[in-house]
């Protein structure tokens, strides 16, 4: 018995089965970077009271939504951002610095000089910058996104900050107005319009307010996509009768005709590096997701999953389609371009129109889980579904253009 | 009579061997294939506790460490290039942490002048005794660590063990504080100097490729290196650490 | 193995009891196993044997090769009083008396009840251990983790820091006690249950013998 119990001390012995070489040191996955918001001081001249709150909450929003940090009211967290607001006349200056607090060195630091009524445009860009110095790629929080609105009682065009702030009136017809895009540039908008009569394709660019009719041909001329490139369009036209995906050039000439058969096929949606062109089909009987090249040859089915799956659209680097996928309901949900890994991302209320921020980082889409159509913003992984617009009046068809 | 009809039958003796032998071997799966739960494997948290909350884990005067952390850091450039858009300008980057050390520096300097030789003496025996309540107090705590966990002082050859699992929890509580991440499973490999006055050094063997968490790593080691116990023995601590967010990365 | 190494003396010493305790009843597992299966397979061959056998003492002869079934010991025990009643039968030398066969059979059966208790008893043996382990080992495991859940927040106490993870590596320890205070009594209550049923098995084909074999007596020996 004395032996016995022996051998069971020896082999309590503890290491002696533990791995040599190196020490693993981990932290829970869920874990986030604090970071501390200062309250703006005053840089010169006199501050509005209502920016030393507005721009704490501004970062406050961009910075939670991005996702890694935490926002955090302890004034020792590792991050600290401390920002200086100064107004004199209609000018504004504000002046940011992160701090990291740890390292002890400044991360960012940016002087911004404008209008007052620009000050949450100059947050913004620091936010974006924030997270440039940070993960080395820049936000999408200074783009702005376009939406079809139906709040003035038709359906218009309207455009607004990505938080919701700032929205305006693009279009104002009285008609109907749909399916927005941006071009690459993010100074340009096309969309359809039935003001003449006929839906039609028109092009309109920001600054200027110009516009022209690009595409009026007999029929349907709708979902209008830039090419990455910013040359072609593709859109979906019915003039042979139904509808089918066609490339024009960015003026409305040099037709190219990709699909030819009897079903019907829309939304079409470049891929990054523009060479395949994934739109929705119903050639099998339901509407199912199809990729095909940009000219129209090798056309495959994608989802194979559900049985009425619409709207696709290319994230920026490439990897991931967002669809919006009906069943009783619409949700959203991703897809590898090679077919694999079809995940849902939202649950609540009926979701459609997803389309990826021009950084891959977000996606935003419209939504009636509050009741209402209201537009919505998640991560690409489907967390932190926020909503941004306020659900009343129908707000769909959300797109998201590049800073400017 | 009634004896004649006995027989003689095995008792249970030789069951008894294979029963401990099938223990034995189940033990041995066990122990090997680490199916128990394992809870900071080498070290109990509370004993570090005790640790970090030591008088001594002070920085001391005299040591390099936190003058050569402060010079370190003017020297590390904002990152704040001129961004091309339009109402974007670039702010001078201001010299935070530059006024603090000038003012040390004036002041050694003057010390120096006034009595350069006496305060040297002085620190000397100062550190000395420093070193030695230290070494005495690490001593303690290790065999108080030692007679907690069980374990029979360990062998000849894990000297350095008590400290790196040390150092392994302190860099798990700052890496706790510090995490952030953009990929799925970062990982970063590094190898840690502490040299016997407590200051500590890395240099990154192999880095995630996500700057996130690079980041966090070095905000880690930086934390860890605010209050640490220096090695034992007045040996320099050398050892390759793998940082990574917990259950994922494991190839 | 970290884990076990850091319990306290108390939480130890309650695991070696338990190990004594799982080693043992796994013992007396394999050891009634072992001892239930030969005595069912050597009755079976030994019936068989004794229902084709013309002659109780060709049977006497060959009862070493079923030495591990209960019934050889009934059968041994009941020819044995049989041969002794004969005999003085045959010392009375008087062929035309057989009024005596009745007490005899009696006899018989008296011997054979005493054989079968007997051999209850060895079949029975070492089963209370069993029995006590599978109803104290999770009672003597709770014990420990109660002991060491008390140490393990004195200890926190001690440190003044109450933070998940001081407080659960002590709990987690101590746990450990119910754990193979469990694993100790689950296969005593299932051995102990099992051996009980074979064992009944047994004695109702001990019963049944001893009435085949006092049947044959009293047909064949008793007029």
């Amino acid at each position: 018995m004395r032996t016995f119990f022996l051998l069971f001390f020896l082999l309590l012995a503890p290491r002696l089965f533990a791995a040599e070489g190196y020490i693993d040191v981990t932290a829970p996955v869920s874990g986030k970077l604090k970071l501390f918001i200062a309250p703006p001081a005053v840089l010169s001249g006199q501050a509005p009271a209502e920016t030393a709150k507005e721009l704490p909450e501004l970062f406050g929003f961009d910075l939670a939504i991005a996702g890694p940090f935490d926002i955090s009211a302890d004034a020792t967290s590792p991050l600290i951002l401390k920002s200086s607001v100064g107004v004199q006349g209609e000018t504004a200056t504000i002046e940011c610095r992160l701090v990291d607090q740890v390292l002890n060195r400044e991360v960012a630091a940016k002087r911004y000089t404008g209008r007052v009524k620009d000050l949450r445009r100059m947050g913004h860009a620091f936010s974006d910058e924030v997270l440039r110095a940070l993960t080395g790629q820049k936000g999408p929080f200074t783009g702005k996104i376009a939406y079809v609105s139906k709040v003035s009682g038709n359906k218009e065009i309207y455009i607004m900050d990505y938080d919701g702030h700032n929205a305006q009136r693009l279009s104002n017809n009285g008609s109907i107005n749909l399916y927005p895009d941006f071009a690459p540039s993010g100074k340009e908008v096309i969309y359809t319009s039935y003001k003449k009569g006929n839906p039609d394709l028109y092009r309109r660019e920001l600054f200027t307010g110009l516009e022209a009719r690009v595409s009026y041909r007999n029929g349907l001329n709708a979902m209008g996509v830039f090419s990455p490139d910013g040359n072609r369009i593709a859109l979906v036209l019915s003039k042979d009768g139904n509808s089918e995906i066609y490339v024009i050039s960015r003026d409305g000439k040099e037709l190219s005709r990709l699909t030819k058969n009897h079903a019907i096929d829309v939304s079409p949606a470049w891929s990054p590096d523009g060479s395949k062109i994934a739109f929705v089909s119903d050639r099998l009987g339901k509407p199912q997701i199809f990729v095909m090249n940009s000219d129209g040859s090798n056309a495959r089915r994608l989802t194979t999953s559900g049985s009425y799956n619409v709207t696709p659209r290319w994230s920026p680097k490439g990897d991931r389609i967002v669809y919006a996928r009906k069943e009783g309901a619409f949700q959203i949900y991703a897809i590898n371009p090679d077919g694999t890994q079809d995940t849902q991302l939202t649950s609540a209320g009926s979701n459609e129109h997803p389309r990826f921020s021009p950084d891959g980082r977000f996606i935003v889409f419209s939504s009636t889980r509050d009741g209402g159509e209201g537009l919505y913003l998640m991560r690409a992984d489907g967390s932190a579904q926020t909503r941004i617009s306020p659900n009343k009046g129908q707000n769909t068809h959300p797109t998201w253009s590049v800073n400017w | 009579m009634i004896n004649a009809l006995r027989r003689n039958y095995p008792g249970p003796g030789g069951m008894f061997v294979l029963s401990f032998i099938c223990h034995l071997v189940v033990f041995l799966v066990i122990a090997y294939w680490h199916i128990l739960p394992q809870f900071h494997e080498d070290e109990t948290p509370v004993t570090y506790v005790d640790m970090v909350t030591l008088p001594v884990a002070s920085p001391q005067s005299g040591t390099p460490a936190p003058s050569q952390q402060e010079s370190k850091a003017p020297a590390a450039p904002a990152p704040a290039p001129p961004a091309p858009a339009a109402p974007a300008m670039a702010l001078p980057t201001k010299p935070a942490a530059k006024a603090p050390t000038a003012k040390a520096k004036a002041e050694q300097q003057k010390e120096a002048a006034e009595a350069k030789a006496f305060n040297e003496r002085m620190a000397k025996m100062e550190q000395q005794a420093e070193d030695r309540r230290q070494a005495a107090a690490l001593d303690a705590l290790k065999k108080k660590g030692s007679s907690r966990t069980g374990m029979p002082g360990g062998k000849g050859t894990q000297a350095g063990s008590d400290y790196s699992s040390y150092l392994q929890s302190r860099l798990k509580d700052a890496l706790k504080e510090t995490m952030a991440m953009q990929a799925k499973a970062p990982q970063v490999m590094a190898t840690i100097t502490v040299s016997p006055d407590g200051y500590i050094d890395y240099h990154v063997e192999k880095p995630s490729g996500d700057p996130l968490f690079d980041d966090a790593v070095r905000r880690a080691v930086t934390l860890a290196g605010k209050t640490l116990v220096p090695p034992p023995n007045g040996a320099y601590f050398k050892r390759v650490f793998r940082f990574r967010p917990e259950g994922v990365g494991i190839k | 193995m970290g884990m076990l190494a850091s319990t306290g003396l108390v939480v130890k010493l309650v695991l070696m009891l338990l190990l004594y305790f799982s080693v043992v009843s796994w013992g007396i597992i394999f050891y009634k196993l072992l001892q239930v299966y030969r005595a069912n397979g050597a009755s079976e061959r030994f019936l068989e044997f004794f229902w084709k056998a013309k002659r109780f003492d060709a049977i006497s002869s060959q009862l070493d090769r079923f030495e591990h079934s209960p019934l050889t010991v009934l059968f041994q025990e009941g020819y044995g009083e049989l041969k002794r009643l004969q005999e003085k039968v045959e010392e009375k030398a008087d062929p035309n008396i057989v009024s005596t066969d009745l007490g005899g059979v009696d006899n018989i059966a008296r011997a054979l009840r005493r054989a079968t208790t007997s051999e209850i008893t060895r079949l029975e043996k070492y089963l209370t251990f069993l029995a006590t382990t599978g109803a104290t080992a999770p009672f003597v495991g709770l014990f420990g983790t109660v002991w060491g859940i008390m140490t393990a927040f004195e200890q926190i106490g001690k440190s003044g820091s109450a933070s998940l993870a001081v407080v659960a590596p002590g709990i987690a320890e101590a746990l450990i006690a119910t754990a193979i205070g469990l694993v100790a009594a689950i296969p005593a209550v299932m051995g102990y249950n099992h051996f009980q049923h074979k064992i009944k098995v047994l004695i109702s084909e001990m019963d049944s013998f001893s009435t085949e074999f006092l049947n044959i007596v009293q047909r064949n020996f008793g007029r």
